[in-house]
């Protein structure tokens, strides 16, 4: 005994409409699928390692600590003075390499807006411009200067030893301690100079 | 007059009874024909821009002021016999993080004994080379790098050999940037957009031998 069989139009209409129906299906769930799959800059986003001023901070290759935070109008270096439409950020940093020698080829101050600035190529700064190789166990200290708006606040340090890509790379976070309303040294400031420590 | 009606009254039939196709068709051919004559349906071209107007390029935004002959302006250093062609502007930097490629800002084109390879520059076939050198007029330093929202006023070198000719006019690119994902990489960056280069014409002065700026 057979089963009715529905006429042959439906059939082949319920073949056709199953067929398109499978393929909505295939692409709704290939677009769930991109859409809360990370992009690229996402999945291979920096690891940031959150530090205080004081605080040491591991970024597994190197160690860096953030001893001293300044503001000035004008920085002095090689004997140049060098104004600014904006403000001067000086950090006074420790660095040591672990394991093997590494540059800091790197370093931005990230303000509350979003916007990133990389220490200044107005002035000699070997230790974040990654011309100074650190042997692993030597401490190195040295003032990284930067310069910023005058609107711009909140900051955080990053340092990253290489100069080009900062991707799966241990990163210190560190929060800069300036309060509100920078107060600037009206006279020229000179930045400290590289120095290894005992 | 009747068989002339006739006719127009055939026509007119013929027309109406034309499909869609057929009147794409030949939309298709008239304007293919009336492009023809006025040189294809290739781009218009832009005339150049004057010095003194803004020029948006995506990643910035540059004034250009003016362009001098000069012999060597320091902090940037001649071969001997060489002299400059030094191009001002005011950059303002729009992305939200520090620009590193400077001599990617502004570029020269079609300047005969420009010291230096070629550039490369996709989407435009000109004869095009990038700044020897740049220089932030404020304190005169070499610089490699300009910081968002702070617009400075910035000096970009050329080097011209002996004996070329002095140009009455630069013809200057301001390059443009368009913030899209990388089709290799895929990562979302600023990728260079030949396309929409903007051309300023420069008038030039000769201020050698001097200081130039």
């Amino acid at each position: 005994m057979t089963q009715p069989q529905p006429p042959g139009f439906l059939r082949r209409f319920l073949k056709r409409a199953g067929s398109t129906l499978l393929v909505i299906a295939a692409l709704g769930l290939g677009n769930l699928l991109i859409t809360f799959t990370p992009d690229v800059d996402t999945s291979e986003r920096p690891f940031l390692r959150s530090g205080e001023q004081g605080e040491v901070v591991d970024a597994r290759t190197f160690k860096l600590t953030l001893l001293k935070t300044r503001t000035a109008a004008v920085v002095t270096s090689e004997g140049v003075q060098h104004e600014t439409q904006g403000y001067w950020v000086l950090l006074r940093i420790r660095v040591e390499t672990v394991g093997e020698p590494h540059t800091i080829g790197w370093a931005a101050l990230f303000d509350s807006k979003g916007r990133s600035f990389r220490a200044s190529d107005r002035v000699k700064q070997p230790l974040v411009d990654g011309s100074r190789m650190l042997q692993p166990g030597i401490a190195v200290e040295a003032e990284a200067v930067f310069e910023v708006p005058r609107d711009a606040d909140g900051f955080t340090a990053r340092f990253g030893a290489s100069r080009f890509d900062q991707t799966m790379q241990a990163i210190p976070d560190i929060t800069v301690p300036l309060g509100e309303g920078v107060w600037l040294d009206r006279d020229a400031v000179t930045p400290d100079a590289l120095v290894v420590m005992p | 007059m009747a068989r002339i009606s006739g006719v127009g009254t055939r026509a007119v039939g013929h027309v109406a009874g034309l499909t869609v196709q057929r009147w794409g068709l030949i939309a298709g051919a008239v304007v293919l024909a009336v492009s023809g004559l006025f040189g294809g349906l290739k781009e218009a071209e832009v005339p150049p821009t004057q010095p003194g107007k803004e020029v948006d390029g995506g990643s910035w935004k540059v004034t250009v002021h003016e362009a001098v002959l000069a012999g060597e302006t320091k902090p940037a250093f001649l071969t001997k016999g060489n002299h400059f062609l030094i191009v001002t502007a005011t950059v303002e930097i729009t992305t939200e993080e520090t620009w590193t490629l400077m001599r990617n800002v502004l570029m020269l084109a079609n300047t005969p004994g420009v010291k230096g390879q070629t550039y490369n520059l996709l989407g435009y076939s000109d004869n095009v080379h990038q700044p020897d050198e740049v220089v932030l007029l404020r304190g005169r330093t070499k610089i490699g790098q300009l910081h968002p929202g702070m617009p400075e006023k910035v000096a970009f070198f050329w080097e011209l050999e002996p004996g070329s000719p002095t140009p009455a006019e630069a013809k200057v690119l301001v390059i443009a940037h368009e913030y899209r994902a990388d089709s290799l990489t895929a990562r979302v960056t600023w990728m260079q957009d030949g396309a929409k280069t903007t051309e300023v014409a420069v008038p030039v002065t000769d201020k050698r031998p001097g200081a130039g700026l």
